[in-house]
């Protein structure tokens, strides 16, 4: 009785996860199959497997995509190292850690359309600081994000710089869990700062690190869709185009929605296969017990 | 008080207060007759649209609106929503999906060929009759027409016409000791050749200014085709139809010097421009740091805004490869457009309130920069002469050179009208990439070519009839 008193607690909630999640991702892939354009929203004219081999042959998608996966590694890389790094430093600050942690968190609420413009903003020839500073410096005299070859790493650094606080927060959170006895047991045994972080908060920190790989590397991938377009664009040329941009630009600007929804379907079968050939590897369900 | 309290002394009191009440009441009544308002008008019928514009149409609609509104026997009003420019077909294309209410739109022609295929657009040319469009320039009304995604209608109505040049700053050009050449006096308008070009750009680097202003947006590089294309085509508008056609590849002589001249005069670009945005361009060359500005007319509301009194703004031609002559690209944009979705009764007082509003009392002063800087030239041949010498448009020997133009030389429509936005999109992307040295030409046109196939194999390759 109680367990299906349980389940109807939770169904509001997969009532609205089914309409807004699911049925739109069973759609997208349903429309993959179809010639299809938002601008008739009612036609729909089956073409088979056409927009998948478009796919095959489009240049753009590859680098795209290509594009997509470096952000998300090294948006992983850089976040969790720096991330622990920090969290590991303020946990050490007897008072005032939270004035740390809440200026590190900052960049956590500003929206990210506005991250994009305030970066595109530091990155002007003209006004912007960054690119005032890399003046003085004698370098990069293209501006940060004119440079074909600078533009995607600067994407890579504001989205680093944008989700820094992310991490250090849930760290900081699971290194208060991990008992103070255990450090105490560690040291008396004569190990040194460095062990300690080694073998006792290291491995202890796992399971956070790998909900945070997660959730930084699918945050990473799509929700930096804002940042790209307000930020560069894609520019100069494609060299910052993510794939969630090519798609948006593919359904809502050149009125391609099918194939816009085969890229989709697409880039959602590489992720689940990832996720969960990620979370075989990591043995995941055993760590949530 | 116990003499108050007796039956008479209660009923007074209340007379007394009845009294008072009731010499109030007259009063106020009185003050009310006398000041009250004379009977309201019968109310007219009140229909309201919905406009959608990328452009703030209430400084210049609202007075016509008023006037036009004073000669119906119903009152037309309007909802508005202003949408970005770079975000308008997204934002509209979401808006249809989502089955959005929109009568009219005021937008770019080159956006409407998807449109016309989705049946979203009105014939004009059913709705309007055939003398209002007399007055209306031939280049405007074709570069409307030419978006039509072949269905063969006339999706909207031009109301401006847009064009470009290069803007220079006289100031910098005497200092740099660059004359210019008497081009209006040109019969075609020719102001310098390409190799002419590159020395003003020299010398003018060699006084110590950055000859071009540019901005790195992809969209800006169409900019660099419709100014190279016209030294290796003779007829420019016929080349890209024929590209278009397929009877032209994109891996032909004439598009790889288009590529390399592209990236010769982008060597004249403002350092760092490709980081820039159009506003940061444009003000740079308002405030001198560049001699030269590659911009539309529409670049105008961004000069003049922070130009200082002292400016002086001038407009030439692009540079020309003889014995090919230089061309013009002109087109009309915006235009208005109404959705096949509205209701005929409704579509039938648009109609009359833009009959009213071309005519050329009221169309003349939406032309004023004053109310709107960047709105491009009039696209009625009848207002032209009265634009320029009534001060419409400042500073009038801007006007006087555009007008120049317009009158000399041959013209095109925008390079981006006939090819469709994501070929054009893909062109334009790979000048931004050729000129930022991602491509070199011969990758530029390899990739192009190979984008046309796959195009074309979606069918999506739309060749335009005119």
């Amino acid at each position: 009785m109680a367990s299906k008193k349980n389940y109807l607690y939770i169904l509001p909630a997969l009532i609205i996860y089914l309409i807004f999640l699911i049925a739109p991702i069973f759609f997208a892939i349903f429309a993959s199959f179809f010639n299809w354009s938002p601008l008739t929203p009612f036609k729909l004219e089956y073409i088979g497997l056409r927009n998948f081999n478009r796919m095959m042959s489009d240049w753009i998608f590859w680098h795209s995509l290509k594009n997509t996966v470096i952000l998300s590694v090294l948006t992983v890389i850089f976040e969790l190292l720096i991330g622990l790094l920090l969290a590991v430093g303020i946990s050490k600050i007897k008072r005032g850690s939270y004035i740390y942690l809440a200026l590190y968190a900052i960049p956590l609420v500003i929206p990210v359309s506005f991250v994009g413009i305030l970066w595109a903003w530091m990155c002007n020839p003209h006004i912007g600081m960054l690119d005032w500073l890399f003046d003085r410096l004698g370098i990069f005299k293209q501006g940060l994000l004119g440079d074909p070859q600078l533009a995607f790493p600067t994407v890579v650094a504001s989205n680093i710089w944008r989700w820094i606080g992310f991490s250090l927060i849930i760290y900081f959170a699971a290194l208060q869990q991990i008992p103070e006895e255990l450090y105490e047991a560690a040291r008396i045994d004569g190990a040194k700062s460095w062990d300690t972080f080694r073998h006792i908060t290291l491995p202890l920190l796992k399971p956070t690190t790998i909900i945070l790989i997660i959730l930084v590397a699918s945050g990473a991938a799509f929700m930096s869709f804002d940042l790209v377009f307000n930020m560069t664009d894609g520019g100069p040329g494609y060299s910052t185009y993510i794939a969630p941009l090519y798609i948006y630009k593919q359904c809502f600007y050149y009125g391609s929605a099918g194939y816009a929804s085969a890229l989709s379907a697409f880039m959602f079968i590489i992720l689940l296969v990832f996720t969960v050939a990620y979370l075989k590897i990591t043995k995941f369900s055993r760590i949530l017990g | 008080m116990r003499r108050f309290l007796n039956k008479k002394g209660i009923a007074k009191t209340t007379a007394m207060i009845l009294a008072v009440i009731i010499i109030i009441a007259a009063i106020g009544a009185g003050v009310y007759i006398i000041t009250r308002p004379s009977a309201p008008p019968v109310e007219k019928p009140t229909v309201t649209v919905t406009i959608w514009s990328y452009e703030d149409v209430a400084p210049w609609l609202d007075p016509v609106l008023e006037k036009f509104n004073k000669t119906r026997d119903y009152i037309l009003r309007y909802n508005f929503k202003r949408v970005e420019w770079l975000d308008f077909p997204t934002a509209f294309a979401s808006a249809i999906a989502a089955g959005e209410k929109i009568d009219i739109i005021l937008a770019d022609p080159h956006w409407a060929a998807d449109w016309c295929k989705a049946g979203l657009l009105k014939d004009m040319r059913k709705l309007l009759p055939k003398e209002f469009f007399d007055p209306i320039v031939l280049g405007a009304l074709q570069a409307v027409e030419i978006n039509n995604g072949g269905t063969g209608i006339l999706p909207g109505v031009p109301f401006s016409l847009m064009t470009a040049g290069i803007w220079y700053n006289k100031k910098i050009f005497r200092e740099a000791g660059i004359s210019m050449p008497n081009w209006e006096a040109d019969e075609y308008c020719r102001a310098f050749t390409i190799e002419e070009f590159y020395q003003v750009c020299e010398n003018l680097k060699k006084a110590g200014f950055e000859p071009i202003g540019m901005f790195g947006a992809t969209w800006t590089h169409q900019n660099l085709e419709r100014i190279c294309l016209p030294m290796y085509a003779s007829n420019p508008s016929d080349f890209i139809i024929k590209t278009m056609k397929g009877e032209i590849s994109f891996r032909s002589e004439n598009w790889l010097n288009i590529f390399k001249e592209a990236k010769r005069i982008s060597e004249y670009f403002v350092s760092g421009y490709a980081a820039l945005d159009e506003a940061a361009a444009c003000t740079g060359f308002a405030m001198g740091q560049t001699a030269m500005l590659f911009q539309g007319v529409w670049g105008l509301r961004y000069i003049t805004e922070v130009a200082p009194p002292d400016f002086e703004l001038g407009i030439m031609p692009y540079p020309y490869k003889p014995p090919n002559l230089p061309w013009l690209c002109v087109g009309g944009a915006p235009a208005w457009m109404i959705l096949e979705r509205t209701p005929a009764d409704i579509t039938e007082k648009i109609v009359e309130f833009l009959e009213f509003l071309y005519e050329d009392t009221n169309l003349l002063p939406t032309f004023s920069t004053k109310v709107r800087p960047g709105a491009g030239l009039p696209m009625k041949t009848t207002i032209m002469d009265e634009w320029i010498e009534g001060g419409y448009f400042e500073p009038i020997d801007v006007g006087r050179s555009l007008s120049a133009m317009l009158a000399k030389m041959p013209t095109m429509p925008w390079t981006n009208e006939i090819e469709g936005l994501e070929l054009s999109d893909a062109i334009s992307t790979m000048f931004a990439e050729v000129c930022q040295g991602i491509k070199t030409p011969e990758q530029a046109i390899e990739f192009l070519a190979a984008k046309y196939e796959e195009l074309k194999a979606e069918g999506k390759i739309i060749i335009p009839t005119l």
